[in-house]
């Protein structure tokens, strides 16, 4: 991107944040949002508790506890689905081995 | 191809083309060419038809376009129709379930000085004239680490008024007993004062170096002009008396100056210019919320406000591009915001993290709410904060509640306003004071432009005084 800088600390996030895989992400509301999690916080060290960091994902009015695999043990789980909007059916689940 | 540009600021200044996202508080530079391609996607890029005119437009290779769109893309700044003003997971998300790292202690309830614009009506705060007594002080220190999380390593105490040195014994027992505290409760903790200066001697200079206390006098322009503004209630000036009593702190260095600006001192460039002569680390303004229309200010003033602001701040500017310092804390403090992206719910920490305590046990939003009833958290002497209570009325006051925020682009950087000038003009800390509005939006512009400059001319600084460790050329 020689031709954008990314300035600031926030800039430097979203730039490194294209990096990964962000489908569906946009989505507005909590229970359409299909984000992959952000386990090791997308601040750096700012926020790096795995859990936390998925539920403040859909902070605000509500949020979806475990809505998202971990994605560092499941880091295939969005490789079925090209396109979220049409290919949500072929999500995989993750197994309860608990 | 069905994209549009997402919600963002340009800014243009000497060859340079920046882009402020405010959905997610980032800040871009770009080279021409990008600008003139988000620039012309404006109106939207809605069919290839409109792609193809945007490239014929902009005389470049079709290759190079679809390179620029792809990045823009990427970085959020091209959006589909249907994405526009998403935060992601970068809005700054508030510590809402948390303990409070800082508390307030009104220790003087009264005050030696009688300014006329005081919110607090000369330190009374709608009761009678109060000392703190030194139980209470230590029931709000035991309150203050009984309830601390364990992470949080560190705990900051600010002693107010009225006029705090009033109180000095209660100041040095409370103090003594928030060490104590620290030493078995394996904390650190912090200590600031806010004072008008006129009472300070040097054994009292001794205590605050003691405990390493973080010093900030008021003082409301040069001479005559801080005697009008901060007279003791004979109605003597206090500006002499005041430098003269002060200089052993100043001489120990990091003495900070806040100036309140009404009408009648609207010279900040004088006051923070002689101020930092005469030995202050630093000088921050801050417009008067006095709901009196002899100190309020208005349209014009907000102009000679922001231009005294614009000639500060440029001087800071150069300054750091010679890599120092200057003290203007107000440019000072925007950069930091720019720089990090502050992107919020709250404008600041009052009921978050911060919370105010009085001589009565009343625990208050923040300081400013002392003696409003409604805004009282809870009690020191009934078990401290109803935590219920506090996030009812946190709920109430975050952003996301004010439409009148909806479309404003410095929402996620000004959070709609101090709670306290919301309460006092409109009734409300959830109703925005539409008054501030203008004046922030160009001061906050003028905040991105500093930082944007700072970043194109010496980016060293910033990872030298703004943001310790940042590696500017990553």
């Amino acid at each position: 991107m020689s031709r954008i800088k990314p300035l600031n600390i926030k800039a430097r996030a979203v730039e490194a944040s294209t990096d990964r895989d962000v489908r569906g992400y946009a989505f507005g509301d909590c229970c359409a949002s299909f984000a992959p999690g952000w386990e090791v916080g997308t601040q750096d060290n700012a926020d790096p508790c795995p859990w936390k960091s998925d539920l403040s994902l859909c902070w605000g009015t509500c949020y979806w506890m475990g809505q998202v695999p971990d994605y560092i043990s499941y880091g295939e789980w969005l490789d079925t689905c090209g396109n979220i909007q049409n290919d949500w059916r072929n999500l995989c689940t993750i197994p309860d081995n608990g | 191809m069905n994209l549009v540009v997402d919600e963002v600021v340009s800014l243009h200044s000497d060859n340079l083309s920046h882009v402020f996202h405010v959905p997610t508080s980032s800040l871009y530079a770009m080279d021409s060419e990008t600008m003139s391609i988000l620039e012309g996607a404006r109106d939207g890029l809605h069919t290839d038809q409109s792609l193809q005119k945007l490239t014929a437009d902009s005389g470049l290779d079709p290759a190079e376009v679809e390179d620029i769109i792809d990045n823009l893309v990427k970085l959020r700044l091209l959006v589909p129709p249907g994405e526009t003003g998403n935060r992601g997971p970068l809005a700054d998300r508030p510590q809402s379930g948390r303990s409070m790292g800082n508390l307030v202690l009104h220790v003087a309830h009264t005050c030696n000085l009688g300014c006329g614009y005081c919110y607090a009506e000369q330190g009374l705060y709608k009761g009678k004239a109060t000392l703190m007594n030194e139980e209470r002080a230590h029931e709000y220190v035991d309150w203050l680490f009984d309830q601390c999380d364990p992470e949080t390593k560190s705990l900051g105490i600010t002693f107010f008024g009225g006029e705090p040195l009033l109180n000095l014994k209660v100041m040095k027992s409370a103090a003594a007993h928030a060490r104590e505290r620290a030493d078995t409760d394996n904390k650190s903790v912090r200590f600031s004062v806010t004072t008008n200066g006129t009472l300070v001697t040097p054994e009292i200079v001794d205590f605050l170096a003691a405990i390493d206390c973080v010093v900030t006098v008021s003082l409301d322009g040069i001479g005559k002009t801080n005697d009008r503004l901060r007279p003791f209630h004979s109605g003597r000036g206090s500006y002499d008396l005041v430098l003269d009593r002060i200089q052993p702190l100043l001489e120990r260095g990091k003495v900070a100056a806040r100036v309140t600006v009404t009408r009648q001192n609207l010279d900040v460039v004088d006051t923070v210019t002689t101020l930092l002569e005469r030995g202050f680390a630093e000088v921050g303004c801050s417009p008067v919320d006095a709901k009196n229309p002899a100190y309020d200010l208005r349209g014009e003033d907000y102009e000679v406000l922001l231009d005294g602001f614009g000639t500060l701040s440029r001087r800071y500017i150069d300054e750091a591009v010679q890599g120092r310092k200057y003290g203007f804390s107000n440019i000072a403090n925007i950069i930091k915001a720019v720089h990090q992206g502050h992107n919020k719910d709250y404008p600041c920490g009052a009921g978050l993290q911060m919370v105010a305590g009085a001589p009565n046990g009343e625990m208050s939003l923040c300081h400013r709410f002392v003696g409003e009833p409604d805004y009282v958290l809870g009690n020191v002497k009934e078990g401290g904060i109803d935590s219920h209570r506090r996030l009812q009325i946190l709920e109430d006051i975050q952003l996301s509640e004010r439409s009148d925020c909806s479309s404003c682009w410095a929402r996620y950087i000004c959070s709609g306003g101090c709670h306290h000038v919301n309460f006092l003009f409109e009734g409300d800390p959830s109703r925005t004071y539409l008054t501030h509005c203008d004046y922030l939006r160009a001061w906050y512009r003028m905040g991105l432009e500093a930082y944007a400059e700072i970043m194109s001319r010496n980016p060293e600084f910033v990872g030298e005084f703004i943001d310790p460790g940042f590696l500017c050329n990553q």
